[in-house]
């Protein structure tokens, strides 16, 4: 329990209207997208400045208070899960862009900055922020940062770590280092190593984005198959034809169907799957390899290929797709979704492996994902009320991962380890491997004050391995 | 410490007599004029580990190598016993073309990588100096990286998993076989740019990309450095989607053959109208005076991924500035010889390679100046006009929308005490404007005046806690890195 003189400490740095104590008040904060662990802090501080956020830690660090950083709570592996640490240190309201720069295509951004802000502000001028995660609407750049989070758009242009260039990181005694910032900074790459670690580094004040140039010219297919299995030769042939589409994504029939209910796209419920292909670049060109896009979709017997005819038609057939999490709410009272990946070439394994996982556990299981990245998004249906379901999900879920570990591929794509797949480490990393993270983590934060109980499968990180309550979602 | 006949002896018993080297070939791994006891040709990751961890027990410091050609660069080790080279590592391990990634031991050079992601229509798209020479290894200890870096990126965006053995001889891994993959610490960063400071990389897995079908080399001339400058801002401001950007100066321009002043050369690649398209464009940006034949286009690119080789080796007659040899590194003899003379072996051109830098070492400088890609036009006149004030001549290649320039100077002032007080100036004046300066070549002369690295880079205590961390009793590479490290 934290005393008293903490609480009017930390009330003096932020102020009192940012300072967040009351249980009703808290339970905001007691889970991210991650729901089937939940705990609330003692107390929630969101600090205005990279200054507060230097008092605050300086503060936890002679008090040897936990702590753990959040953006807008989006994440989906419980990465800001308070384990152990009664203090969150929300980063909502750093929210500023403080810099555009246009001639050197980047942004200085302070790490509350909403993903789709970024883009929304440069888009005018021709250009935007490349990484489009799902939650682009709400999740931050410091989530994003933290993670390393992905999107559809990532199999042309890259993840996170591909556009971050540099970080402001207060470490958690409160020290402040300035990281990367230009190409070639001599030293090690402590911005690609911030990026991704989760935030057991400290906390990301201010990130140095890369813009990228808006393509001058796009087209976006829709291809209609009968079966996953046509869809995902499709994948192979486009990758083998030497193309690299700005997206390659694939929803089942269970989804489509789904995602038709909710948003009326007009999709063929009936079809075994659908793709979403979209190709970007020079004007001249494009329509060459929508071309080839098409002959490779026919010589694997799509019964159609849509070409989107404008701007609307395209974000409507985006909007379905990057919402079709929630749209399987429809489905059933409850979901969990993996995010394990497979190189591509192991898709259709992958998926006769999940079809075959979800019959022997009896439960319904819809694949929405990046096909072009092999990164599957399995939606696993159930209802909490019944326990037996529930642990059904998990063990099935479990089975999924060790699947694709088997196939030469990860546990996590894009969503991180979090809390949720600690357990899943050491399937992909030996305990040698682990162990020098581990001593990587405490050259940053040596007493583990800064989101512990997250990735490392250690003893100590003192991990509940209670089973679920509540609901298992997104 | 075990004395040197015995300390061979010692590695022979692990690796075999004929996989340790303690002749003349040492002499190819001498580091600042130290030369290793032996150098050791392990097999096998497991031979390597072994000889490594070996070594660190008996308080020997290892500098790992590849062919040895990278050695200049970073400070005077500390310590230096053993070269520990990965060069018989050389397989791929596993192309799978329709994933589009490829997983290869690092002693494989890029040369030889790409050759065999060729049939399969892909390639890794980095263009380092001497792809020939430049192990998989060795590209990633020096991050090295070429004008692709514009559109393709760094070993950074590439690299997707690593093996790397630790100075202990434990041999950890990281990321994997996968394009995207988020579970545990980015360890393919930490490594990559670590300078063999941290282990040796024995294996590493990248994602890699389809070849350009058509590729085309454009040039537009300029008066000046400034103007070249300039003209590349229109360049990488106007609607296409170039492979690379470079300004060249006037004596990059000549020795190169791209022409008489400085230019901006251009390269794109795509399908055919896509090629096209983007040469209209960039008409209006300036005139572009020739596109090339593709043997011009080959060479062109070539020297400008070579760089500052390209220019010592191959200055033509007509520059007085860097005549430093009429050698030809790609014929693999002096200029003039038939061409249909036998292709020299890797390691006829590795010892032409190697003549060159030795000859040149006492009076050349090379150095990689990092700025924000805006203001290069305002500081490189700047920095050439004082070179040129202190006598020295100097060729330049800038990366421009990655604002990273490659300088190279010479001049008998070199030989006579004026390089510190230029690299004071040097380092000074791009600090003001919040930029970077690394002296990757350095006569021997020079080296204990001038530090490589800049000693005040944000986070130096992080960096060495690193290496605390991975390898606490600095048996690897010790001092050579930024701060000691």
């Amino acid at each position: 329990m934290l005393r008293g003189e903490v609480l009017s400490a930390l009330r003096k740095i932020v102020g009192e209207a940012a300072v967040i104590a009351r249980p009703a008040e808290l339970r905001v904060y007691e889970c991210d997208g991650y729901t089937l662990k939940k705990s609330a802090p003692e107390v929630v501080v969101l600090p205005g400045s990279t200054a507060e956020v230097v008092q605050v830690l300086r503060l936890l660090h002679r008090e040897r208070i936990a702590f753990v950083p959040r953006g807008a709570g989006t994440g989906l592996s419980g990465g800001c899960l308070p384990v152990g640490a009664p203090v969150m240190v929300g980063l909502s309201r750093m929210n500023r862009i403080v810099e555009i720069d246009l001639e050197n295509q980047r942004v200085v951004v302070q790490a509350g900055v909403v993903n789709q802000w970024v883009t929304n502000a440069v888009k005018d001028r021709g250009f935007c922020y490349a990484p489009d995660p799902s939650s682009q609407l709400a999740c931050t750049i410091g989530g994003n940062v933290a993670e390393n989070s992905g999107g559809p758009h990532t199999l042309k242009y890259g993840v996170t770590t591909n556009h971050v260039l540099g970080v402001e990181l207060v470490l958690p005694d409160g020290e402040v280092v300035q990281l990367g910032g230009l190409d070639d900074v001599p030293g090690y790459d402590l911005t690609g190593l911030v990026v991704g670690a989760e935030g057991t580094f400290g906390i990301v004040t201010l990130v140095t984005l890369r813009l990228i140039r808006q393509a001058e010219s796009w087209k976006t297919l829709l291809a209609i198959f009968e079966t996953v299995d046509d869809a995902t030769a499709t994948v192979s042939g486009i990758i083998a034809a030497g193309m690299i589409p700005a997206a390659l994504e694939m929803m089942d029939q269970l989804i489509v169907a789904a995602v038709e209910a909710a948003f009326h796209f007009g999709f063929p419920t009936d079809a075994g799957a659908v793709l979403i292909v979209e190709l970007d670049g020079l004007a001249a060109g494009l329509d060459e390899q929508v071309q080839r896009v098409v002959e490779i979709c026919n010589l694997n017997h799509a019964r159609a290929v849509r070409i989107a005819q404008d701007e609307a038609e395209r974000a409507a057939l985006w909007k379905s797709r990057k919402r079709a999490f929630g749209a399987v709410g429809r489905l059933a009272p409850n979901y969990c979704t993996q995010d394990g990946v497979v190189p591509r070439t192991k898709v259709p394994e992958i998926l006769c492996r999940i079809t075959e996982i979800g019959r022997r556990y009896q439960l319904r299981i819809g694949n929405v994902f990046h096909a072009g990245d092999g990164n599957i998004h399995p939606i696993l249906l159930y209802d909490e009320r019944d326990p037996d379901q529930v642990h059904r999900v998990l063990d099935a879920g479990r089975e999924i991962l060790e699947a694709c570990v088997a196939l030469g591929g990860s546990v996590t794509g894009e969503h991180g380890i979090g809390v949720e797949k600690i357990a899943q480490m050491p399937l992909l990393f030996s305990p040698a491997d682990l162990d020098v993270m581990s001593h990587l983590r405490q050259v940053f934060d040596p007493d583990v004050r800064c989101n512990p109980g997250k990735i490392f499968p250690t003893p100590g990180a003192c991990v509940e391995t209670k089973r679920p309550h509540r609901q298992v979602a997104l | 410490m075990t004395s040197p006949p015995h300390l061979a002896d010692l590695f022979r018993g692990l690796i075999g007599a004929e996989a340790v080297e303690t002749g003349a070939g040492v002499r190819a791994f001498t580091v600042d004029g130290q030369l290793p006891h032996c150098v050791l040709f392990p097999r096998s990751v497991e031979e390597l580990s072994t000889c490594l961890r070996t070594a660190s027990e008996a308080g020997l410091a290892t500098i790992p190598v590849g062919n040895g050609t990278q050695l200049g660069i970073g400070r005077t080790p500390s310590q230096y016993d053993v070269a520990l080279s990965t060069k018989r590592l050389r397989r791929i391990l596993q192309h799978e073309a329709a994933d589009m990634t490829v997983s290869v031991e690092a002693g494989l050079t890029l040369a030889e990588l790409n050759a065999a992601l060729r049939s399969a229509g892909q390639q890794l798209p980095l263009d380092p100096p001497h792809p020939d020479y430049t192990t998989i290894g060795a590209l990633i200890a020096t991050d090295s990286a070429g004008p692709l870096r514009l559109s393709q990126g760094t070993v950074r965006d590439s690299l997707i998993g690593i093996k790397v053995v630790l100075a202990d001889g434990r041999v950890i891994t990281g990321g994997g076989r996968v394009v995207k993959n988020v579970a545990g610490y980015d360890m393919m960063k930490l490594f990559t740019g670590s300078f063999g400071t941290l282990g040796i990389v024995v294996e590493a897995n990248f994602k890699v990309r389809p070849r350009p079908e058509h590729e085309a080399v454009f040039v537009l001339p300029a008066r000046t450095t400034e103007a070249a400058c300039s003209l590349a801002r229109q360049v990488l401001a106007a609607p296409i989607t170039p492979l690379w950007v470079e300004v060249l100066n006037r004596v990059t321009a000549l020795a190169t053959g791209f022409g008489e002043s400085a230019v901006v050369a251009v390269g794109c690649g795509g399908t055919t109208s896509e090629v096209t398209a983007q040469q209209e464009r960039l008409r209006k940006c300036g005139d572009v005076l020739y596109a090339c034949s593709d043997a011009e286009q080959r060479q062109f690119t070539e020297a400008l991924r070579d760089f500052p080789d390209s220019v010592l080796s191959r200055a033509s007659r007509h520059v007085s500035a860097l005549p430093v040899q009429d050698v030809n590194l790609d014929e693999g003899s002096a200029v003039g010889t038939s061409p249909i003379s036998p292709a020299p072996t890797l390691e006829q051109k590795l010892e032409l390679w190697r003549d060159i830098r030795r000859r040149s070492s006492a009076n050349i400088c090379g150095c990689k100046v990092s700025l924000l890609p805006s203001k290069l036009g305002d500081v490189l006149p700047r920095l050439e006009a004082e070179a040129g004030r202190r006598t020295f001549e100097s060729a330049l290649l800038a990366h421009a929308g990655a604002g990273v320039t490659l300088w190279c100077f010479r001049g008998a002032a070199i030989a006579d005490g004026g390089l510190p007080p230029f690299a004071d100036w040097l380092r000074a004046e791009v600090r003001a404007a919040n930029g970077w300066v690394v002296f990757d070549s350095l006569p021997l002369h020079s080296k204990d005046r001038i530090d490589p690295w800049d000693s005040d880079v944000p986070g130096l205590g992080l960096m060495r806690g690193i290496k605390q961390a991975l390898d606490p009793a600095r048996r690897l590479s010790p001092g050579r890195f930024v701060g000691d490290i």
